[in-house]
């Protein structure tokens, strides 16, 4: 049978006090931009989601992704998935009732994994992303919170089986060794979150050009976020989608 | 033509209404029992039951009954077209508007030999073919939208044989559904067209056009 669903690309934007912040591994964060301005331009340029966090929400215990979000959706047709510092059923509400499609879950997850469940059961599975920040610690991934800051007792097998248990539908994997620097994806850790993973997954971390993202949509793995190389002009999504349709990969493109 | 959205509290009502203010079409939130709207969407996300109920619960059963009895066009989107049909799988015991005949079953689970088995729910995009039934010429653009739409759903209109007059398929996990229908008054999409990019915004700004059109 032939694939039925396209290789996504999406445009992950991470928040820092209203702008558009972009660090090397997760640290030593940059301002790249305006986040309403550049999720129009990655949902004009044909990206296929926007991904928006907030980096210091779960650090300060605030909300404050509302606004922006229901900014953006005045003139992005795309869906949109949000989190950072999401730690209750009003919290993810929030963002809902401002136009967000699905929420994504981290730290507070980490800390009390009922929370997916309580969040699958009342949104259903459908809207509740897990994101996990995974790390190689002495030779073994480890899952990280607060954008990277603070270390877990959970390995990266433990904690995939646990979040889909609680009803995850879907899994944002983050390599912190990679994030932002322009190397390429880490394989070996994919490797486990393939033969883990039973819910569809979305990889970031070190993507840096066409040829990358081809190698992993070659390896199956389709869906894929980018950020500081939209933020930095090496991948333009409309581009990249033209050479790799041309060349037989699924992607969704405005005329197709 | 004045277009009401209805606002039943389950659904994502805002993006319904960014998606029309983008293609220049004005809409309003339906507040009351108000027989003046000459094209009703029905947006939705959420369960078949507890939205059937809360409808009943309220002057909406009445006020979209009496809008389909007048032949009035009405949009359904995502669960909106499924509470148009007789029932879902999802609430067997509760009866939906049954403007057209049909119920909803859960989408069908990976088997081995699929090249890549996907688990319900259906999230993301999915390709839509259209099919004109009718030898209506005001149809032929809207059937030109084949492409790549963004879904969000457990259930589908899987047993249609009906050649509605603009049917369409899709397929999960190999095994094809309707993902979309236009017969006499009703348009059912299961999809997500306020969230599926250009072809989104064009398609709708297409049936409405074609509603606008026959009234």
């Amino acid at each position: 049978m032939l694939q039925e669903v396209p290789n996504r690309i999406i445009a992950r934007l991470d928040i820092k006090n209203d702008h558009v912040v972009k660090g090397l591994m997760m640290e030593g964060v940059q301002r790249v931009g305006n986040p309403i301005e550049l999720a129009q331009r990655y949902y004009h340029q044909g990206a296929d989601e926007i991904l928006i966090l907030d980096t210091v929400a779960s650090l300060y215990q605030r909300i404050e992704l509302p606004e922006i979000i229901s900014e953006i959706v005045k003139k992005t047709f795309i869906p949109i998935c949000a989190g950072g510092g999401i730690a209750s059923t009003e919290d993810a509400e929030k963002l809902f009732y401002s136009g967000a499609d699905k929420i994504c879950l981290n730290t507070a997850a980490v800390h009390d994994p009922t929370l997916i469940s309580d969040l699958a059961n009342k949104f259903g599975s459908q809207s509740v992303v897990a994101q996990i920040d995974v790390k190689n610690y002495h030779n073994e991934y480890i899952i990280f919170v607060n954008s990277g800051r603070d270390i877990t007792k959970y390995k990266l097998d433990e904690w995939i089986k646990c979040v889909q248990d609680h009803g995850a539908g879907e899994i944002l994997i983050t390599s912190i060794d990679r994030d932002g620097m322009a190397r390429g994806a880490d394989y070996e850790l994919l490797n486990i979150v393939k033969e883990h993973c039973n819910v569809p997954f979305i990889y970031g971390g070190g993507i840096q050009d066409n040829n990358e993202i081809k190698k992993l949509f070659e390896e199956e793995i389709i869906n894929l976020t980018l950020a500081s190389s939209l933020h930095y002009n090496d991948i333009d999504i409309s581009k990249t989608k033209e050479i790799l349709s041309s060349q037989g990969f699924l992607v969704r493109t405005n005329n197709l | 033509m004045k277009i009401g959205i209805i606002n039943a509290g389950f659904s994502n009502i805002t993006s319904v209404q960014n998606a029309l203010n983008e293609i220049d079409i004005d809409s309003e939130l339906i507040n009351s029992n108000n027989p003046s709207y000459d094209l009703i969407i029905m947006p939705g996300i959420g369960n078949f039951g507890y939205a059937m109920e809360s409808m009943r619960n309220s002057f909406l059963f009445e006020m979209i009954s009496s809008h389909n009895k007048n032949q009035k066009p009405i949009i359904g989107i995502c669960l909106g077209m499924q509470l148009l049909f007789e029932s879902s799988e999802e609430s067997p015991s509760t009866e939906g508007f049954g403007f057209l005949n049909g119920y909803f079953e859960k989408l069908p689970i990976p088997n081995k030999e699929n090249f890549i088995g996907r688990k319900p729910p259906n999230i993301g995009y999915n390709h839509v073919n259209f099919q004109n039934n009718t030898d209506l010429k005001s149809l032929n653009d809207l059937c030109n939208s084949n492409g790549y739409y963004y879904f969000l759903h457990s259930y589908a209109l899987k047993n249609s044989e009906r050649p509605y007059q603009v049917s369409s398929s899709s397929t999960f996990n190999g095994e094809k559904f309707t993902p979309f229908l236009i017969q006499d008054n009703i348009c059912g999409i299961q999809f997500h067209p306020e969230r599926s990019g250009n072809n989104g915004l064009n398609l709708l700004s297409q049936i409405i056009n074609y509603f606008e059109e026959k009234v």
